[in-house]
């Protein structure tokens, strides 16, 4: 009777006593080695797939694990990677390349240009190929290829195992400097489709030991790695997707290093303690205000676009937003992408507008717009991380220039989608260096025939420039050639060029082999290890 | 022979009531599914290339490539996805399918609920009883306590857990989930506000039945105050009480969406929550449905818990006391 009720939650209670016993069973875990480093990964990965496009948080990530031909250093030199030499005999229209001997994949197996072959071709079959593809374009034979007309591509033949001729139906005289993942021919057959789930198919510093969606990567040292193991053998990634708990983790000892996004900067200059375990670097990003003539006719005339640019007030928002942490280059590309300029060359300088709003106003006033009257309303677009950023903007054009400016704030990938479809008036736009050479923003940004040219800008001069810069072997030409563009995008206006904040990364003692480079990847030192307190 | 008969007794009672619950739970889960659907199909524009962002847009054979299709075309599409369990891949995460990533998400969900309705339901139950059968000052200490809890946001209890127990103490990690310290802080972050909810709900019950002549009647022959709350006011309240504990069930599911996001548990509330800002409308779409089913469950549960508690079967009215 009564007792029932006792009885029937005595019974309630000891199933989930013993459910929590077993949970606790299942899930005890092994302690961190010595040598393991914890991470975070700022956004979570869609995929580790090297031959699709993934976004630029796993594809930072696989480049610890995958290689390509040649990589590059911070200050924009090519050097040698799988790789030993490369020449072109007709001016960039065909490229050879020596592979390096003796490199060995994660599996085992040599590395010889079968695989270079392989990993080409399976990019460009992706069903969302990698980024890399594009760099591919006048490859001969790509589009046979693609649409399966032909069963291989044929513009890439192998001379022997260890030397490739790749023949384009152009001069791309700056193929080298692409990055591109290779991977080995035989995981695929070994793993199926979808292999790089579980297998380790690059040849790079570390080996992909485990993924788990939305949660962790665990990374571990390539001890046979052809240029010198890394200084850590384990890493830890952890998928964090807010800055405020990175840091809280941080703080707490539970993350070794964090790289830390520019809308958290405050959250780190702010407190001493984090202040003093931070690594900055310039960043090599371009970012702008993107101006559609086509969807905002005012913006069709440069003197509303100079205006605009003239307008901002770029020193504020570095201080003010980023607690100093980001600086706005003196050009559009040249200054941070090119080598310094030779003695008695041209180089760029103040292309870029200062703060000046008495002579936007008058610019304004000469198109038309006398105290922004006449101006249509305008939405800045913004993706949700910059939307501090955006906001003064909007209120600095409003308030100084009469322009009625609101904010629209969206999440990453709608605006991004929406700005590569033409589609956004007005956009705080950004552009993250691919490789270090001014083509990367001239020839993606502002070019019109390419696919990311998000203020659908037209301006035949300035193609002209860019065309002839791809056919150009000498840098030294080349770089006369980025100058020349670069000055008629200040001309015309292109855009507001705005501040790139830094890349930061905030480590521990123990993490001191760990750092951040101007393109945002990680490094490891290959020598001395720091075991930590 | 007597025992046999009330099992076959029992069997017969709980088998109605399970019916009858089975058929309220398939509406109301077909009506929630309908709803959904509907919202689903209003939907403009096409999700695939919404979710593409930089990348460009990939024609697949799944449900949700719609096009500019009409609203009844897509309502159409969606509805014999959901009849055939299957919403085909994810849009953010390539080759992983819907189905993947609920059954993953499971796991840590119902630890996490069912382990926060154990930690706050057996406090909650003493204290609430004991306040029941105490004097006026230590229930309007416990009418303190239990509304402090229970107007306690989630969040904000999560926040005071990390400082106190992964900054000050040091004892469990901030975030993240695989052993049992992870799970503590999500855990008591969920328990919190419900230790409030259900303390008070016993109370409430509890301090009728205590003040009923047969209890009073119990105390009278010398029974102690525990043994006479155990004995008889804990087995009058049972049925209503497990109808409490499964409405605090689904108040716990719901929790999970900000608590697993709070401390990184991949579980289905933060899978649900990521799938929105990544407008992977497949797993907001399966993530919403399993909850759903979830709640029902919770609800059958509950009736089929009352049937067997109560002595008197699952006639509501006429019944005889055995």
């Amino acid at each position: 009777m009564p007792g029932g009720g006792v009885k029937f939650f005595r019974r309630i209670s000891v199933r989930l006593i013993s459910l929590a016993i077993v949970f606790c069973m299942v899930c005890a875990t092994a302690p961190a080695g010595a040598l393991t480093l914890r991470g975070n990964l700022r956004d979570d990965i869609p995929n580790i797939d090297p031959a699709s496009f993934n976004g630029p948080v796993a594809n930072r990530l696989l480049s610890l694990v995958y290689e390509g031909l040649t990589r590059f250093t911070e200050d924009g030199r090519i050097l040698p990677a799988l790789a030993t030499a490369w020449e072109t005999p007709d001016s960039g229209r065909t490229w050879r390349f020596h592979l390096r001997a003796d490199v060995r994949f994660h599996s085992g197996r040599p590395f010889t240009a079968r695989d270079v072959r392989y990993s080409f071709e399976t990019m460009l079959r992706a069903k969302r190929p990698s980024f890399s593809a594009a760099f591919l374009d006048r490859l001969n034979g790509r589009a046979a290829f693609v649409e399966g007309r032909a069963a291989a591509l044929s513009g890439l033949v192998i001379v022997d195992p260890l030397t490739i001729e790749l023949h384009f139906s152009e001069p791309v005289t700056t193929f080298p400097v692409f990055p591109f993942f290779i991977f080995d021919s035989g995981a695929a057959a070994d793993g199926g489709d979808g292999w790089f789930n579980s297998i380790s198919g690059g040849t790079g510093p570390f080996k992909l030991a485990e993924w788990r969606r939305g949660q962790e990567v665990r990374l571990e040292a390539h001890r046979s790695y052809w240029n010198g193991a890394p200084a850590v053998q384990e890493l830890r990634l952890l998928v964090t997707s807010s800055a405020e708990k990175a840091l809280t983790m941080f703080d707490a000892g539970e993350l070794d290093f964090v790289h830390v996004g520019e809308a958290a900067f405050r959250l780190v200059m702010g407190d001493p303690a984090r202040r003093a375990r931070a690594q900055l670097v310039e960043r090599r990003q371009a970012r702008f205000l993107g101006m559609n003539q086509a969807l905002y006719p005012p913006f069709a005339d440069a003197r509303v676009r100079a205006a605009f640019s003239l307008g901002v007030d770029r020193q504020a928002v570095i201080d003010g937003i980023y607690a100093g942490m980001a600086r706005t280059a003196p050009g559009y590309a040249v200054s941070t992408l090119a080598p310094a300029a030779a003695e008695g060359e041209e180089d760029t300088k103040d292309l870029v507008h200062r703060f000046d709003p008495t002579a936007a106003q008058g610019l304004l006033a000469q198109a038309g717009y006398p105290g922004g009257k006449g101006l249509p309303p305008l939405e800045l677009n913004v993706i949700e991380s910059s939307r501090d950023e955006g906001a003064f903007y909007a209120d600095q054009l409003s308030r100084l220039l009469g322009v009625p400016v609101t904010v629209r704030a969206l999440e990453r990938a709608a605006i991004i989608a929406a700005a590569n479809a033409g589609a956004l008036p007005f956009f705080l736009g950004g552009w993250t260096a691919d490789f270090p050479e001014p083509l990367t923003y001239l020839g993606t940004l502002w070019h019109s025939a390419s696919r990311f040219n998000q203020a659908r800008r037209k301006d035949e001069a300035y193609d002209g420039l860019i065309d002839a810069a791809r056919r150009t072997i000498d840098p030294a030409a080349r770089r006369r050639l980025y100058v020349q563009a670069e000055k008629r995008l200040a001309e015309t206006a292109a855009a507001a060029m705005l501040p790139t904040p830094f890349n930061m990364l905030l480590r521990h003692e123990r993490a001191a082999a760990v750092s951040i480079n101007a393109f945002g990847g990680l490094s490891f030192a290959t020598t001395a290890v720091h075991a930590g307190p | 022979m007597i025992a046999a008969a009330t099992i076959r007794r029992t069997c017969r009672r709980t088998g109605r009531a399970a019916f009858r619950r089975c058929a309220v739970m398939a509406t109301n889960v077909g009506a929630a599914a309908l709803l959904l659907l509907a919202a689903f199909a209003f939907i403009p524009g096409d999700p695939i290339s919404a979710a593409a962002g930089e990348a460009a847009p990939v024609q697949t054979a799944s449900p949700w490539n719609w096009g500019e299709a009409s609203f009844l075309l897509r309502f159409e599409k969606l509805l014999e996805a959901v009849i055939r369990g299957d919403f085909a891949f994810s849009l953010h995460y390539d080759g992983v399918t819907v189905a993947d990533i609920v059954r993953q998400g499971l796991a840590p969900t119902l630890i996490l609920s069912l382990g926060a309705l154990a930690t706050a339901a057996a406090p909650g139950i003493a204290v609430g009883l004991w306040a029941s059968m105490a004097g006026p000052r230590a229930a309007a200490a416990t009418t303190v306590l239990f509304t402090v809890c229970l107007s306690l946001p989630v969040a904000v209890a999560a926040a005071a857990l990390v400082y106190a127990l992964s900054i000050f103490w040091r004892l469990t990690p901030t975030a993240g989930w695989g052993d049992l310290p992870s799970a503590v802080s999500p855990i008591l972050a969920l328990a919190l506000p419900m230790f409030g909810h259900i303390g008070r709900a016993v109370w409430a019950l509890a301090a009728e039945a205590a003040a009923s002549p047969h209890v009073r009647a119990a105390r009278a022959k010398g029974l102690s105050r525990w043994a006479a709350a155990r004995r008889h006011v804990l087995g009058n309240i049972a049925g209503p009480l497990a109808a409490h504990l499964s409405t605090a069930f689904a108040a716990l599911l719901s929790g999970t969406l900000l608590v697993e996001t709070l401390f990184s548990v991949p579980g289905l509330g933060r899978e649900t929550v990521k799938a929105t800002l990544n407008r992977d409308y497949p797993v907001i779409m399966g993530g919403m449905l399993t909850l759903i089913m979830l709640n029902a469950v919770a609800g059958l549960a509950a009736e089929l818990l009352r049937v067997l508690s109560d002595p008197r079967g699952d006639e509501r009215h006429g019944a005889v006391r055995e």
